[in-house]
């Protein structure tokens, strides 16, 4: 970046714009859709990825990966997921099921779409290391798109064990003869070394960018947070990430040393739990209205801070996708006994975010009752509690990620008034 | 204790009076809420291993702890445990089958106070490798039920737990046999009352009423008159009343695929080899619920119910809210209607109306009529 440039960045930032480089991430969005479109006319294949599966692996051997949850993220930001929905539930699927689910479903079946669409998968891949919401949701993506799937079994989340390691790689060397199988070619060793180097240098520069927003006033908002996850998501263990990060670090550092803040006026450093509403983001500006600056949440930390080890590919994508992060969460925090055996995901879960709590300078938590994902939001409850035991406002809005008739608009607007009217009697 | 057939009623219903007289005598109870759970590593502990199980419709205080949004079992449970129902309970053993169940066993560790609780991963596909990590898991569990208790417990132990938990299953599997003849020689409903209080008392007391059960059975006179044969599909139904009313209706239910009724009994352990991995060979590979990956090993067993069972229609009975049913339903309903076998949904909650049950099976069992003429 160019000094003009520079001071260019950091006005449009100081008028609350966000960050320049998060403008990049379009342009890679609507690359990543087009090259996805243009693969089969390139002779290479498709397959239909849940977000959190070993994309690296993909990469090294040239297949073009589709994320459907990111792609029901765009459909509801976009105000096409209502209609896919519909169809969805006209077929038999439950109004109760996962929103990303009925949205992509509708999709399959309907067509059309922004970004011209989702070219169809030759396979499918689901990895269990999420939820098992999402394996119900690729088989049923398997019968109706009569495409093979292959499932990566995780039988538990965020635990650790070294058989649980073993068992994924086992299923990691059944999936490379698969993929070896579909795509003609045998795996090149060199090319998925590459791409494990590039996820590790993806995941060093996103755990600079985390750290850098501890500072005061937060240089890097939860909007940019997310936009760059987009890419993280779809494109890491390729060049993208690593050229696209490298510039915001640059920028969030410039920034950093002009003490200017991505929220004009940071008055509250908030911590988000949970999903966004992804038809709503504007919410996050009503937040900032108030001084409100998201300067933490845990679904941008975890596994995407992961580094890798490029001498033992296989087992640095195992630790990565079976531990979610775990591993280098216990690196960083040793204190906190993370991986001790009494510790269940849950707990886990309320540590870090008392951890992030501290670390981040939060003065009060927001957390989304996101009814899509039963994951999240089962224990929700009980993270409000442990961070209110620490003596932090929390506020709790009911909604979901992509269903809008799950979602009062002006109830949740009156809350946040609510909630920002007790703040600053607070204070 | 009334006629051989309330017994098991009356059973569970006063579950809670065979629990005080197993603790009187100095013994340890644990929980389970799927049954994954490998009772026999339990019993071979010297532990009873019963289900939990709820009467009460409310959820008031499980639900400042979990949202509206997930199953009433699970909330059901939670509220029973918060109002100390489960005092009696000397631990928990939960295994991996949904979300929703993993994440209750992990706020209930929080908010319940137990001696002892533990968490097996268990894996969603039966393959040798699954079976491998299994038996690693299975190994870690039972070295820390062994500390927990002060105690090996040897493969002469597990022999003997899987010598009585198959005797009860195969007494199961032989009242539920009574159910191929026309008319059935018992109702869905006995068969299910059967079930359920085989999970909340021992297997050998439960074993001892079965075959006392089995030989009354075989001399009675008034048998079920249904119009129709019918098989019931679903997660936990513990509200029996919703079986009734499906037989009060005019169909008997011959057969099912409900996880408290032949999923939970279905398969026995084998005898022969090392008896924790014969344990976790017949877990893996037992009847599957909607949990396990792919949903075709699933529908090969409805289908195989359906028909040694000669089932004219089936009911899926799905709690709101519980996910894999929902996803595999449309699959499963399309199956079955290829096959000829039409069904009908009903959702089901904590207190569902009967009276809107009842009117939509007695359509359902005059539409099958009408096909069957």
């Amino acid at each position: 970046m160019t000094e003009e440039e520079r001071a260019e960045a950091r006005s449009r930032i100081a008028e609350g714009k966000g960050l320049r480089s998060s403008r990049e991430v379009q342009q890679l969005i609507v690359r990543h859709y087009s090259e996805a479109q243009q693969a089969h006319s390139n002779g290479k294949l498709v397959a239909w990825l849940t977000a959190l599966s070993p994309v690296e692996l993909l990469y090294a051997m040239e297949v073009v990966p589709v994320f459907p949850e990111n792609y029901s993220a765009v459909c509801a930001s976009t105000g096409v997921a209502p209609e896919y929905m519909e169809a969805a539930e006209s077929k038999g699927y439950s109004r109760d099921l996962c929103s990303y689910f009925r949205c992509n479903f509708g999709h399959v079946i309907q067509g059309g779409g922004p970004m011209d669409g989702l070219p169809k998968p030759d396979f499918l891949l689901a990895t269990g290391n999420v939820c098992y919401t999402r394996v119900k949701w690729w088989e049923t993506l398997s019968h109706t798109l009569k495409a093979p799937l292959f499932f990566i079994d995780v039988p538990t989340a965020g635990e650790y064990s070294d058989y649980a390691i073993n068992y994924f790689m086992s299923q990691l060397q059944d999936f490379t003869t698969f993929l070896e199988k579909q795509t003609g070619h045998k795996l090149d060793d060199a090319k998925l070394k590459e791409a494990i180097q590039l996820s590790d240098r993806t995941g060093a520069l996103w755990t600079e960018l985390m750290e850098l927003r501890r500072k005061i006033p937060c240089p890097m908002g939860v909007l940019d947070a997310l936009s760059d996850m987009f890419v993280l998501v779809t494109y890491v263990g390729t060049k993208a990430p690593v050229e696209l990060l490298e510039k915001v670090r640059d920028e969030v550092r410039d920034v950093v040393k002009h003490s200017i803040g991505v929220v004009p006026n940071e008055k509250y450093r908030l911590l988000f739990d949970n999903i966004p509403p992804w038809f709503d983001l504007r919410l996050i500006k009503y937040f900032q209205s108030y001084g409100g600056s998201f300067v933490v949440e845990p679904y941008t930390q975890f596994v995407w801070s992961s580094r890798m080890d490029p001498s033992k590919p296989l087992r640095s994508l195992a630790v990565k996708y079976v531990t979610l992060g775990l591993e280098d969460l216990d690196r960083k925090y040793p204190n906190l006994g993370l991986k001790e055996p009494d510790k269940s995901g849950f707990d886990i879960r309320i540590l870090l975010n008392i951890q992030f709590a501290k670390e981040y300078s939060v003065d009060a938590v927001v957390i989304h009752w996101n009814r899509s994902c039963k994951q999240m939001s089962i224990g929700e409850m009980e993270v409000k509690n442990s961070l209110q035991e620490l003596g932090l406002p929390v506020l709790v809005f009911e909604g979901d990620m992509v269903d809008q008739r799950y979602y009062q608009e002006d109830q949740v607007k009156a809350k946040i008034d609510a909630f920002f009217e007790m703040l600053g009697q607070q204070t | 204790m009334g006629t051989p057939t309330s017994i098991f009623r009356q059973l569970y219903k006063n579950r809670n009076d065979f629990l005080a007289s197993w603790k009187k005598q100095g013994k340890k109870v644990f929980g389970y809420f799927c049954t994954y759970t490998p009772e026999e590593i339990i019993y071979a502990a010297g532990i009873l291993s019963i289900r939990t199980s709820v009467d009460v419709a409310s959820t008031a205080m499980a639900d400042a702890y979990l949202p509206n949004f997930i199953c009433s079992y699970a909330r059901q449970c939670l509220d029973a445990a918060l109002k100390d129902q489960y005092k009696g309970l000397d631990g928990y053993v939960s295994a991996y089958t949904c979300d929703t169940i993993r994440n209750l066993l992990w706020v209930w560790k929080r908010l319940v106070p137990s001696k002892y609780i533990d968490f097996i991963s268990f894996p969603s596909k039966a393959t040798d490798k699954a079976l491998d990590f299994l038996l690693q898991e299975l190994i870690r569990s039972k070295t820390k039920l062994e500390k927990f208790c002060g105690k090996q417990i040897t493969d002469q132990a597990l022999l003997k737990a899987i010598r009585v938990y198959n005797e009860n299953r195969t007494l199961l599997s032989k009242v539920y046999d009574l159910r191929k003849s026309d008319p059935p020689l018992i109702s869905g409903t006995e068969a299910l009352d059967i079930v359920r209080a085989a999970t909340v008392i021992s297997k050998e007391e439960h074993s001892t009423y079965l075959k006392q059960f089995t030989s009354y059975v075989k001399e009675r006179d008034n048998l079920p008159k249904g119009r129709v044969r019918l098989l019931v599909s679903g997660p936990v139904v513990q509200d029996i009343n919703l079986i009734e009313t499906i037989e009060n209706s005019g169909g008997t239910i011959v057969a099912d695929d409900l996880c408290l009724g032949s999923r939970y009994f279905w398969d026995t352990v084998d005898m022969n080899g090392d008896p924790l991995k014969a344990i976790a060979k017949r877990y893996l590979g037992r009847a599957r619920c909607p949990c396990r990956h792919p949903p075709e090993e699933r529908l090969k067993y409805v289908m195989r119910m359906v028909e040694d069972f000669k089932a004219d229609g089936a009911v899926f009975l799905l709690q709101k809210f519980c996910d894999t049913h929902f996803f595999e339903h449309p699959f499963l309903e399309e199956k079955l209607k290829e096959n000829g076998i039409p069904s009908l949904l009903i959702e089901i909650e904590q207190s569902t109306p009967i009276g809107a049950v009842k009117t939509r099976v007695e359509a359902f069992i005059e539409m099958l009529e009408g096909t069957n003429r």
